[in-house]
């Protein structure tokens, strides 16, 4: 009888699990779409810039001239805590640019559920925050909700020197929407590798694929740490190949390759995506990747780069956390990483895949058209927020950067002369509040590494700088342009690519297969949307460019 | 018990109990596991390939989250809304499911009503709108009142009423009884398991609340406390796409807490739903039987 009380309990006890469980991922809400974008919202790390006026450019409202005006916002952000609507950070900017400022935050995870609702009900704020270009911005800007900007952005020297190719990127049929925010193009992840494990097995850095494999499957068979347990793999890989193994332009699913017409296509269904995908099923076979990879979350496989058990994987040298770096170096003392430099391709070019420029965008309500006022107040608020303070200059001896972070003590704190964030602080930082980042005037300029305390995380990130700067970026020019059927349709065929290596890795499909997949990307929608990119790249004059 | 027991028996309940208890151990295994992390430092975590035990037993991840205030307002606005929003939804439900057993006239209208509602959803958008014309936004009520009434549970639940004998509800009528009488002093007072178990069902779904607080709260002091997990154990996926790679650089400077913080917050944001449970059980399981037999 006992036993059998026990097990009923054990039964309601886990039945009980088993519903809260069920409940929670569940939410209650009727409506509750699917999981879409996630997006970021990266405003408020202390980017690092360079190029000296700051002080010069800031125009600061002589307060007293002008009324003031409530200005609206809404926007996604990944900070959590959010900001306080009411902090200290937001009561000083409203006397500083004499506005009332009203903020409304939204975890970005939500962000892409929750605006479209918005802007349905039609009480769109006056400044809309965006986490990038996607089909609901083509098409509200087509519909008229935004405001053109191609009038007003000259009167602002911040605002006016974003680069070409990142104002196509927010420009609808000829109109600018948005005022986009800076991202190094440089510093996007890139493959970085074990350099000790390369040392202690008498190795160099591979310069091709051939190579790649060799180390790869060295780290994983020779004990490359020198523990004497068979405990290291050579790759890390999670679900839907993610990093993969790209160690340049020609190889990563940038439109980089024409077909035989002359067309750019996309990189995952190009031959030296191939090459890729056929280094990955080698390095499956021998088993220098994870047997479980392909249901791998990328957190995990970053988990076990980190914690010292594989030898290659992707990072990136901006915005990083020091803590993964931190854990690495304390488990495993002899750490040192390296960016894997760029292999040369067969067109003689080396270099990486850019990002797109810029990150996130701020549009203005269209309704404020007639305010005139109202649109300089916020532009010039953008401007501000934009106005590079070079790295060196960013400390409390600063005025402007010393205003933007709260004040040394409140927002952040003076260390061996570098500005530290408080953690948890952004409500007191006026910059939080808009979540505009300083506009560099070159990657380099951003000094990733001056940011940073911890010496290890310091030294890779500064050898990753080095190497960067003299490697080539290309800049895919598929960023530059808005084509509907592409944003409709690629992710579905993206995703039975997807499918199909992924089993090439695995080996539950041949790699001669590869023709087929391309033929049924192709005719399942995939021409059309090249055919149409293709067009509108020669309508707009874009190319490719390397730089 | 006279009956004797064969061999036979005694083998299968032999495997019927092992089955049970692996079945058990099954779903207890993640949130032992959950336990086990929340109270490891995050050294042996990320350390240990599958942590079953820690070795050193810290407070740490709790420490940080008693610290963080939102955490705590957060379980503070979700006990509000769980007790007031169940509250509110057997109020109404049942008030509503008493009405259309009466013999009222359009009784069958209002009911095709409710059964319409239980098909066809309004969708997001003209939700949303309502809930704005009402003035609810960011109003706690916005996460109560749209909710308030669950279709199916008013459907079972009328089906309960109707389960009572209709002779009750005459002879309380030759008492001299009015509707509202029969329905506080005879109908409820026999309905205590229905409402145990649909109190139970609104509570636990109130206390999921996540994406409507996102989407009608603008002040995030005011989210309840699933959205503030989420942010805490946000999952970190990676696309292998260049427009993620700037979100994925540009996220980690906002990297979600060590994963034994979420692992704790998970543990605090469940353990108050759960232990409602046992003090109702012996009512919920009479629950689940509601309307499935007809009186």
């Amino acid at each position: 009888m006992k036993t059998k009380k026990i097990v009923t309990l054990l039964a309601a006890a886990s039945i009980i699990t088993g519903l809260t469980g069920c409940g929670g991922s569940n939410d209650n809400g009727n409506n509750k779409p699917a999981n879409t974008a996630q997006t970021t919202d990266s405003s408020n790390t202390p980017a690092a810039t360079t190029e000296n006026e700051p002080a010069a450019t800031n125009q600061q409202p002589a307060a007293d001239e002008k009324k003031q005006l409530e200005i609206s916002t809404i926007q996604g952000t990944w900070a959590s805590p959010l900001p306080d609507p009411n902090g200290n950070g937001a009561k000083m900017i409203n006397e500083k640019f004499n506005v009332d400022l009203k903020t409304q935050f939204v975890p970005y995870d939500e962000y892409a559920n929750k605006l479209p609702v918005v802007m349905a009900a039609g009480d769109l704020p006056d400044v809309i925050g965006m986490e990038g270009v996607d089909a609901n911005f083509v098409k509200w800007a087509k519909q008229g909700a935004f405001l053109p900007l191609n009038d007003y952005i000259d009167k602002y020297d911040a605002i006016k020197n974003i680069p070409k190719n990142v104002w196509d990127a927010v420009t609808v049929d000829g109109k600018i929407y948005a005022i986009p925010n800076y991202f190094p193009s440089k510093y996007g992840k890139k493959p970085i590798i074990r350099q000790d494990w390369l040392n202690n097995l008498g190795l160099s850095m591979p310069t091709t694929y051939d190579e790649l494999k060799k180390v790869a499957i060295a780290f994983t068979k020779n004990d490359p740490d020198k523990n004497g347990k068979n405990d290291t793999l050579g790759l890390g890989l999670a679900k839907s190949i993610v990093y993969g193994a790209w160690m340049g332009a020609e190889w990563d699913s940038g439109w980089y390759h024409k077909n035989e017409n002359g067309q750019l296509i996309p990189g995952n269904i190009s031959e030296g995506f191939k090459k890729q995908v056929t280094l990955l099923h080698d390095l499956y076979q021998e088993g220098a990747i994870s047997k479980d990879w392909a249901v791998t979350k990328s957190a995990d496989a970053r988990k076990d780069f980190f914690a010292g058990k594989i030898g290659i994987f992707y990072e990136q040298p901006y915005d990083i956390s020091e803590t993964r770096f931190k854990t690495l170096k304390e488990t495993n003392p002899g750490a040192e990483l390296a960016v894997i430099p760029p292999f040369v391709q067969e067109d003689g070019q080396q270099g990486f895949t850019g990002l797109s420029g810029f990150y996130e965008l701020h549009s203005l309500n269209a309704k404020m058209a007639d305010d005139p006022d109202k649109i300089d107040r916020i532009l010039e608020m953008i401007n501000y927020f934009m106005t590079f303070i070079p790295v060196d200059q960013r400390n409390d001896q600063n005025p402007e950067y010393d205003w933007q972070y709260g004040g040394v003590g409140k927002g952040y704190t003076m260390e061996n002369g570098v500005a530290l964030s408080i953690d948890g602080a952004f409500s007191e930082m006026p910059t939080t509040y808009f979540g505009i980042r300083y506009w560099a005037p070159t990657d380099e300029d951003t000094q990733p590494a001056m940011v940073l305390q911890d010496p290890f995380t310091k030294g890779f990130v500064q050898s990753a700088v080095d190497l960067l700067k003299t490697t080539k970026t290309y800049l895919d020019p598929v960023n530059r342009i808005h084509s509907d059927l592409l944003y409709a349709k690629v992710s579905e065929l993206d995703q039975a690519v997807v499918e199909h290596t992924t089993k090439m890795i695995v080996g539950q499909e041949p790699i001669a297969d590869w023709d087929k997949m391309v033929e049924e990307y192709l005719n399942a929608g995939g021409q059309e949307i090249i055919d149409d990119v293709n067009k509108l790249l020669d309508e707009n004059g874009i190319a490719g460019e390397w730089k | 018990m006279p009956i004797k027991r064969t061999l036979s028996d005694r083998i299968t309940d032999g495997i019927n109990l092992l089955l049970l208890l692996l079945l058990s151990l099954v779903m207890l295994f993640p949130f032992y596991y959950i336990t086990a992390v929340s109270f490891s430092s995050y050294e042996e975590f990320v350390n240990t390939e599958l942590l079953l035990f820690p070795k050193a037993w810290v407070l740490d991840a709790y420490r940080f989250i008693f610290d963080s205030k939102e955490f705590i307002r957060s379980i503070g606005v979700t006990v509000y809304i769980t007790i007031v929003g169940a509250l509110v939804s057997l109020l109404l439900t049942s008030t509503m499911a008493f009405s259309l057993t009466r013999r009222l006239w359009g009784q069958r209208f209002y009911l095709f009503l409710v059964l319409f509602t239980f098909i066809f959803g309004a969708g997001m958008i003209p939700t949303y709108l309502i809930v704005k014309a009402t003035g609810l936004i960011n109003s706690y009520w916005s996460l109560i009142i749209p909710d308030a009434i669950s279709s199916f549970n008013l459907i079972v639940m009328r089906q309960f009423f109707m389960s009572i004998p209709e002779e009750l509800n005459e002879a309380a009528v030759i008492d001299g009884a009015n509707d509202w009488q029969i329905y506080t002093r005879i109908i409820l007072p026999l309905s205590k398991p229905a409402l145990a178990a649909f109190g139970l069902f609104y509570a636990v779904g109130q206390w999921n609340t996540y994406f409507n607080a996102i989407l009608y709260l603008n002040d995030p002091a005011k989210w309840t406390v699933q959205v503030i997990l989420r942010q805490i154990v946000i999952l970190d996926d990676a696309a292998n796409t260049l427009a993620s790679a700037a979100r994925d650089a540009a996220r980690s400077a906002h990297l979600p807490p060590p994963e034994t913080i979420g692992m704790a917050a998970i543990i605090l944001a469940t353990i108050p739903i759960l232990i409602v449970y046992p003090f109702l059980q012996k009512h919920f399981a009479k629950g689940v039987m509601l309307g499935s037999v007809k009186g």
